[in-house]
């Protein structure tokens, strides 16, 4: 039962990815500059709820998975398991970063907002 | 659920500047009396900390100063996880465990993670505090007992071990009763396992699911012929009852290591058919009196079956086959005891438990079985008419059984020409002949021709669509229909069959509480929720708050398996509830039948 039950949740999760998460910092910076696109990267870490409520619900969200495509190439970062390029702090998670191609820090967001907040804060660092 | 709880507070977090951790968590402690020490955590606007993640530890266990135990104040529930909002008021009684003297530092090593509500989780955090103690105070290790007992502390303080709380920190939400059966397997001892069990299984001998297995009994033993005594009318029917309590076992064992639902294979139409016309062919050797010529070779072959010859064997087959067949409601304890076996794979204490389930449903059955042998009378036209009587109660479950494939109109006029058959053989249209005034012959008439009627109903209703046996002539009364109709709707449930239609309609209707039924044609205890607790007038209307959703099971095809198994049921009936985000409560599920006063207490407390 357990794992029909996984393997159920494991196509539903696929079927409502919508975002695609560059695989790591250097890569996001790769793509953004071929893309002509600016970075967002999002600290997290496990047992976070106010993560899982970005991952579950804001970025699920069609308008925002939209608009972040659009602008930005999204990258997670672990801060228990990855490395943290220098410069990118934190108090807590999730907190975003938002960077150019270069990795040149343009703004900051610390902790979870909910959709139409986060639309606006993508609205505000986007070119 | 949590994610609720970030949805409503971050509407506001526009420019809001979180706290540093620093601020957010402020860790003290110092000694509330001579022997106890107190860790208080103050925590910042909207902060909170998970109680799971909240650990004491002796941050030096060599110093000669041990923890005797930790308390602290109880958590609360806050979306659906276990916090602390407040400071968890923790109390550490300490003891010598070496001889020490004069005033010794306790180092106290505490660690917790917690989150903003705004929107913002911290990293978990370890702090070592540091207090002073005058060891002379101190009782030793194996001493003193009232230490903590008699210590002033908060008014509610759970106890908690030092080495792991979160096993007994989390308050327990309440439990379904599936759960809390499931519940009873995972903490209860061997011998209270069997026990409960077996009192489970009794209670469900009182249900009706266990009343077709009565005829059943009574004519596998009858079919032993004449002379038999009680004693081995008690042998046989224990030879029953423990064969069907090895297939109820070898069926839940098998269902939980693999995962199959069992019972719904044996709900496929194919089984039913093949069974019910086994019941039909069993009924035949009922039916000597009728003479129902069958060919010999094939009755030799049903009396081997019904086992009049090698009787133990037949009886085993045919307890074995009647769980089987027989059981198919889906009661609390079934499911929680295969959702134990399911969950933890733990075949042979859920099998254990299911053994002993079924010996309790079976006790009652053994009781009728006995009689069944001590009062049977001497051979003669008494024991013809009984057998007969036994037939007709068989070919009633074999159309009992095909009923659940069948469209309710052709079960109803199954029923009928059985009544029609029945009616004619006590010779409802015989004359009577001799003389006879108010003689036994002009009741049986009188009888025959009243059940000649009602089958006659039946089958003309049938024909012409009623599906009310209680109601049978129906569809000839138009006004009577509608005014019926009327009287007994409620909310109307939107029929699906699959997954997908569920979450569309979960989607579609977030920020109403959705009330899913599953539901089968051939579910029994479905159409008694229909005409019993819905149709109940205080139900109805608590059941207006709630967006009405039925799935059909009835097709018993891939679609069906795929929605129980989502939801780790066993089939029908049960009814799960969704709040107003489409999220499950898991606790609310209810499997099985409930009144319509239990049902409405169930809602009461959601």
């Amino acid at each position: 039962m357990g794992k029909i039950f996984l393997i159920v949740s494991i196509l539903a999760s696929c079927a409502f990815a919508e975002l695609k998460w560059a695989s790591s910092y250097d890569a996001a910076l790769a793509q953004a500059q071929k893309e002509k696109k600016r970075v967002m990267v999002m600290l997290s870490k496990e047992d976070c709820p106010a993560c899982e409520y970005m991952n579950d619900v804001v970025f699920e969200e069609k308008a925002v998975s939209n608009e972040v495509e659009k602008s930005f190439v999204p990258v997670h970062i672990d801060i228990h398991n990855d490395f943290i390029p220098e410069g990118l702090g934190y108090i807590g998670t999730p907190t975003f970063h938002f960077l150019d191609a270069k990795g040149k820090k343009i703004g900051r967001y610390d902790g979870a907002a909910n959709i139409p907040s986060f639309l606006g804060i993508l609205g505000k660092y986007k070119k | 659920m949590r994610l609720l709880l970030f949805l409503l507070i971050s509407l506001n977090v526009w420019g809001v500047s979180f706290l540093q951790p620093d601020e957010a968590f402020k860790p003290s402690a110092k000694m509330v009396d001579p022997k106890t020490i107190g860790v208080e955590l103050l925590m910042g606007d909207q902060i909170h900390i998970y109680a799971d993640k909240l650990k004491v530890e002796d941050a030096d266990k060599e110093d000669g100063i041990d923890f005797k135990s930790v308390t602290m104040a109880d958590p609360i529930q806050l979306d659906g996880e276990t916090v602390y909002e407040s400071s968890p008021a923790i109390r550490i009684a300490l003891v010598k465990s070496k001889e020490l003297s004069g005033e010794k530092k306790v180092k106290v090593k505490l660690s917790y993670q917690g989150c903003s509500s705004a929107g913002l989780c911290y990293e978990p955090i370890e702090k070592v505090l540091e207090v002073t103690v005058n060891t002379d105070a101190l009782t030793a290790d194996s001493t003193s007992e009232t230490a903590l007992s008699s210590s002033k502390a908060e008014a509610v303080q759970t106890a908690v071990s030092a080495t792991e709380p979160q096993a007994t920190l989390k308050a327990e939400p309440k439990e379904s009763e599936t759960d809390q059966i499931a519940g009873v397997i995972k903490g209860g001892s061997l011998w209270f396992i069997i026990l409960s069990f077996f009192g489970f299984g009794l209670l469900l001998a009182l249900t009706p699911c266990v009343f077709p297995m009565i005829p059943i009994i009574s004519s596998v033993i009858m079919a032993q012929g004449s002379g038999l005594g009680t004693k081995k009318a008690f042998w046989l029917s224990v030879v029953y009852v423990l064969s069907m309590a090895v297939a109820y076992t070898i069926a839940g064992i098998l269902a939980g290591l693999f995962g199959a639902n069992l019972q719904a294979a044996f709900q496929t139409p194919w089984i039913i058919t093949l069974f019910s016309l086994i019941f039909v062919i069993l009924a035949m050797s009922m039916f000597d009196l009728f003479e129902l010529q069958i060919p010999n070779f094939i009755q030799s072959k049903i009396t081997k079956i019904s086992g009049s010859q090698s009787g133990v064997v037949g009886i085993a087959i045919m307890g074995f086959l009647s769980a089987l067949i027989v059981g198919p409601c889906v009661a609390a304890p079934l499911a929680g005891a295969l959702i134990y076996i399911g969950q933890t794979g733990d075949a042979v204490l859920g099998g254990i438990a299911l053994f002993s389930l079924s010996i309790g449903m079976g006790v009652p059955l053994i009781a009728i079985g006995t009689s069944a042998g001590k009062f049977m009378p001497k051979p003669g036209v008494w024991m013809d008419t009984i057998k007969s009587i036994f037939g007709v109660m068989l070919i009633g479950i074999s159309i009992w059984m095909i009923s659940r494939i069948l469209d309710e109109n052709i079960s109803m006029m199954l029923w009928g020409s059985l009544a029609i058959f029945v009616a004619i053989n006590i010779g409802a249209l015989e004359p009577i002949r001799g003389r006879c005034i108010r003689c036994h012959r002009a009741n049986k008439k009188a009888l025959g021709i009243i059940i000649l009627l009602y089958g006659m109903s039946l089958l003309l209703g049938g024909m012409s669509g009623a599906k009310d046996p209680l109601h049978p002539l129906d569809p000839f009364l138009p006004s009577k229909a509608v005014a019926q109709a009327e009287m007994s709707a409620h909310k109307e449930f939107k029929k699906i069959t699959s997954l997908q239609e569920l979450d569309t309609i979960l989607a579609q209707n977030k920020g109403k509480k959705v009330m899913v039924d599953f539901y089968a044609d051939w579910c029994t205890a479905c159409k008694e929720y229909e005409s019993k607790t819905f149709s109940d007038e205080n139900v109805k209307t608590a059941m207006d708050a709630y967006t009405l959703v039925q799935v059909d099971l009835t097709a018993n095809d891939d679609a069906s398996k795929a929605i129980t198994s989502k939801f780790g049921l066993f089939g029908p009936p049960a009814i799960l509830f969704f709040d107003e985000n489409g999220v499950r409560l898991k606790n609310a599920d209810i499997v099985g039948f409930k009144e319509p006063k239990e049902f409405l207490n169930h809602l009461g407390e959601l």
